[in-house]
């Protein structure tokens, strides 16, 4: 009965309902698109770091981390490799050589991170190997002069091209200056431009005789999971069995991305909870109106016997269904054209910006059907919350001196 | 004029509650956009005082084919004729030389490459105090034959005040390249990259490392800030011989300007979602106000008062709230943002490690740029002035003599 009479109530001053739905329903629509953008960037961002930059586990000698010094290499990874490549989680492992290198090109010098890497095993591990964009991937056979991968905008800021000969310098093992040469073989291009100027792939056997490192040799040991596995709970298993070296998930390794993954969603709410306070206004204002135009009308039903509880829960109840009228519709909205960019990409030129810090501007958006019912839950409270002064102002009312009101 | 803006006052005043509802909601949204746009500002314009402080200078002055391909072939010799011209441009504080290339650093076993920047540390200092930023040691003077190299560096190294850096790498013509240079200070880069990477030396050190005699990259300009670069940029353009280029710190920082746009432009995009929710409370209140004096309407046009004073009263009663509402949100954001442009609010946990990552120090900073809340301001006075025209239309439509019996 009350449900019927309080949507009654809503519908008879209509343009202000009208009014009202449309702020919510625009409100909501925007909150949630934006949630299911910035969710499916933040999304996007993460895995794609985790196959193209750092997997889900690397394993690197104690205080590698921290001093990135050459002389602190894992020995003898082969055996490791292959107990790692048993574990039922691990999809793929890979071993690499890092060197921080001096890198001479023809039409300008800059610093470089060389990674050296297995290229058969490394295609378990990242997919560099699909990010190619000239040319073709590293192939272990020995040629006269090694074959190097680099990325595109570090090929356009230094104007190298296939086949370009790049004098590469570092120093080994032993201190001594080690200068060779490498051919440009590969240009790859990920989805973050500041890795693709700021990295370059060799093969590792010749990075290990470029530093002087014995044979087996690696800096660091990537590991891909199977997919659904949570790295955290795969790493004290691993860790228990090779105590002595330093084993870390994504999380720990790039902070930003745990950072992402962390607040990600809890931003997305305050965001939607701003909008859904300014909308507030506008509910308890709405409100308000409908009571103090009642006053005479409220003031009868108690007379005649409606009790003050059950005006409350009506006044409560309109707000809540003109709520829900706006929320659910604009929530719908937003969700249906989330879907619609869920396989196919929205593309926004201005946010090609947020590509040197890895972030792509092709945006296949995400909103997960939890955060969908989150942020309609959140409307219900605003409701609800915004109907309790208009509610309580209409049962003060003294019967009494209501029904006399003109 | 005076007597309708009475008018118009009063009748906000009728309905007290309402109004400051309306007001409320306005200066809520007043106060989340002026904050939110103020602290995006404040960090913009503390990674590009950064980056300009610390390594591009707002304004270089380059050969005109050194930005495509960054070689010592392609550097300037010493023009003080033209200098002197500069520095009696408006707004420009400082004109120095640099000489800027990359090299292989090392002690005892390990290497790095690194960023080598040549100056004049003394003359610099007056704009960029280089010299709060040290950590051990003292700066070196502008004849300097030692280094000074950045904290990551030196711990990456093991070098420290005192010991000796060796750097190898191309010189001019190709020359090799070869030097020792006593570490005379370590100070800290507020950029990760760069507090990794980077080798001060004195000018003359520099030219003669590597076999530059009286040849420099650059002339950096400084002003006073960001927004002094355009009249600065043109000035100066006007002054130079065709094999020289001038160029602006967006032009030599594309990546990070883009970064700040695409940034810029979602929180532009968020604010205005903000305004359109708030946009329909405000034209809610007034399409209220409107229809419980349709009668009024009716009485005051019978006693003579013409429509289109009318719908004066009603224009300025919208702009009024508004105007309102607007002035309170400011007035009350002002002091506080104030307060945390003087005293930037400091971020902890990986929020922290993530900015550091970025290079932006872990601070929560804020603009006082007046153009940011004017705007805030602006915003509201067209929205107000939309739904004012509407209301006219609606009042246009009206049929007074229905009215005058409703």
């Amino acid at each position: 009965m009350i449900w019927s009479i309080a949507w009654r109530n809503i519908w008879r001053n209509q343009t202000r309902s009208i009014i009202l739905i449309s702020a919510i329903t625009i409100g909501l629509f925007a909150g949630v698109f934006s949630t299911g953008f910035y969710k499916g960037m933040a999304d996007m961002r993460i895995i794609s770091a985790i196959k193209t930059e750092v997997s889900h586990i690397q394993i690197h000698a104690p205080d590698y981390l921290t001093e990135r010094d050459i002389h602190y290499y894992l020995p003898e990874t082969e055996t490791l490799l292959q107990e790692l490549a048993q574990h039922p989680d691990i999809a793929g492992v890979s071993c690499r050589l890092i060197s921080d290198c001096f890198f001479k090109a023809a039409h300008g010098t800059r610093g470089v991170r060389m990674i050296g890497i297995e290229p058969d095993r490394e295609r378990t591990v990242t997919d560099i190997a699909e990010r190619m964009e000239e040319g073709n991937y590293l192939q272990d056979t020995g040629r006269r002069v090694p074959g190097i991968l680099i990325g595109r905008t570090l090929a356009e800021k230094l104007k190298l091209r296939l086949n370009s000969r790049v004098p590469v310098d570092m120093v080994d093992m032993e201190g001594n200056f080690s200068s060779r040469l490498y051919r440009v073989v590969g240009i790859f291009s990920t989805a973050n431009s500041g890795y693709d100027e700021a990295v370059v792939f060799v093969p590792l056997a010749e990075l290990r005789t470029q530093l002087a490192l014995p044979e087996e040799a690696a800096h660091q040991i990537a590991i891909y999971l199977h997919p659904g596995k949570d790295a955290q709970e795969v790493i004290p298993a691993i860790q228990q069995k090779y105590a002595h070296l330093d084993i870390r998930s994504w999380r720990e390794l790039n902070k930003e991305l745990a950072l992402i993954t962390d607040t990600m969603d809890q931003y997305m709410y305050i965001f939607v909870l701003i909008i859904l306070l300014a909308l507030g206004f506008s509910i308890i204002n709405t409100m308000l109106m409908a009571v103090l135009e009642r006053t005479r009308e409220l003031g009868m039903l108690m007379a005649v016997g409606m009790s003050r509880w059950r005006v409350f829960r009506m006044i409560i109840l309109e707000s809540v269904l003109l709520s829900l009228c706006g929320g659910v519709l604009g929530i719908l909205i937003g969700y249906g054209v989330v879907r619609m960019y869920e396989k196919k990409p929205l593309i926004i030129d201005l946010f090609k910006g947020f590509e040197h810090y890895g972030y792509s501007s092709e945006v296949y958006m995400n909103l997960p059907l939890d955060m969908a019912v989150g942020i309609a839950l959140l409307v219900l409270l605003v409701a609800v919350l915004s109907a309790i002064y208009p509610a309580v102002k209409a049962i003060r009312l003294d019967p009494a001196e209501a029904i006399r009101v003109e | 004029m005076n007597t309708l803006i009475k008018m118009a006052w009063r009748n906000l005043w009728r309905n007290r509650r309402r109004t400051l509802i309306t007001t409320a909601s306005i200066v809520f949204s007043v106060l989340f956009a002026c904050f939110m746009r103020s602290m995006q500002e404040g960090t913009y314009d503390r990674m590009i005082d950064n980056v300009v402080k610390f390594y591009s200078g707002y304004l270089q002055i380059q050969h005109h084919a050194y930005w495509d391909e960054k070689t010592l072939e392609n550097s300037l010799s010493e023009d003080a004729r033209l200098t002197q011209t500069i520095e009696a441009i408006d707004d420009v504080l400082l004109v120095t030389p640099r000489l800027e290339s990359f090299a292989l650093s090392a002690h005892q076993d390990n290497s790095r490459p690194v960023f080598v920047m040549g100056i004049l540390p003394r003359r610099e200092e007056r704009i960029i105090r280089l010299s709060h930023k040290i950590t051990a040691g003292e700066l070196l003077s502008d004849d300097d034959p030692d280094a000074m190299i950045s904290e990551g560096l030196a711990r990456f190294l093991k070098l420290s005040v005192g010991d000796t850096l060796v750097m190898i790498s191309q010189g001019y013509h190709g020359v090799s390249a070869a030097g020792k240079f006593a570490v005379k200070a370590i100070f800290s880069h507020p950029s990760p990259d760069l507090n990794n990477n980077m080798v001060f030396l004195s000018l003359p050190a520099a030219q003669n490392f590597y076999s530059a005699y009286d040849r420099y990259t650059s002339e950096v300009i400084m002003v006073r800030d960001h927004y002094k670069v355009e009249p600065v940029r043109k000035a100066i353009a006007g002054l130079l011989s065709p094999d020289l280029r001038v160029m602006t710190w967006d032009e030599m920082q594309p990546e990070l300007l883009n970064m700040i746009e695409a940034d810029r432009a979602g929180g532009i995009v968020m604010m205005l979602i903000l305004y359109l929710v708030i946009g329909f409370g405000i034209f809610g209140t007034v399409m209220m106000m409107l229809y419980e004096r349709k009668r009024e309407f009716g009485v005051i046009n019978a006693i003579g008062m013409q429509k289109s004073k009318i719908n004066r009263m009603v224009f300025l009663e919208t702009i009024l709230l508004g105007f309102l509402g607007a002035l309170i949100g400011i007035l009350v954001t002002v002091p506080f943002v104030f307060y945390f442009y003087r005293n930037p609010i400091p971020l902890t946990g990986d929020m922290a490690e993530a900015m550091l990552e970025y290079g932006i120090e872990p601070f929560m900073f804020f603009s006082i740029q007046p153009m940011l809340f004017i705007n805030q301001a602006l915003i509201v006075f067209i929205l107000c002035l939309f739904i004012a025209v509407l209301m006219m239309i609606r009042i246009g439509r009206m049929k007074m003599i229905k009215a005058l019996r409703s």
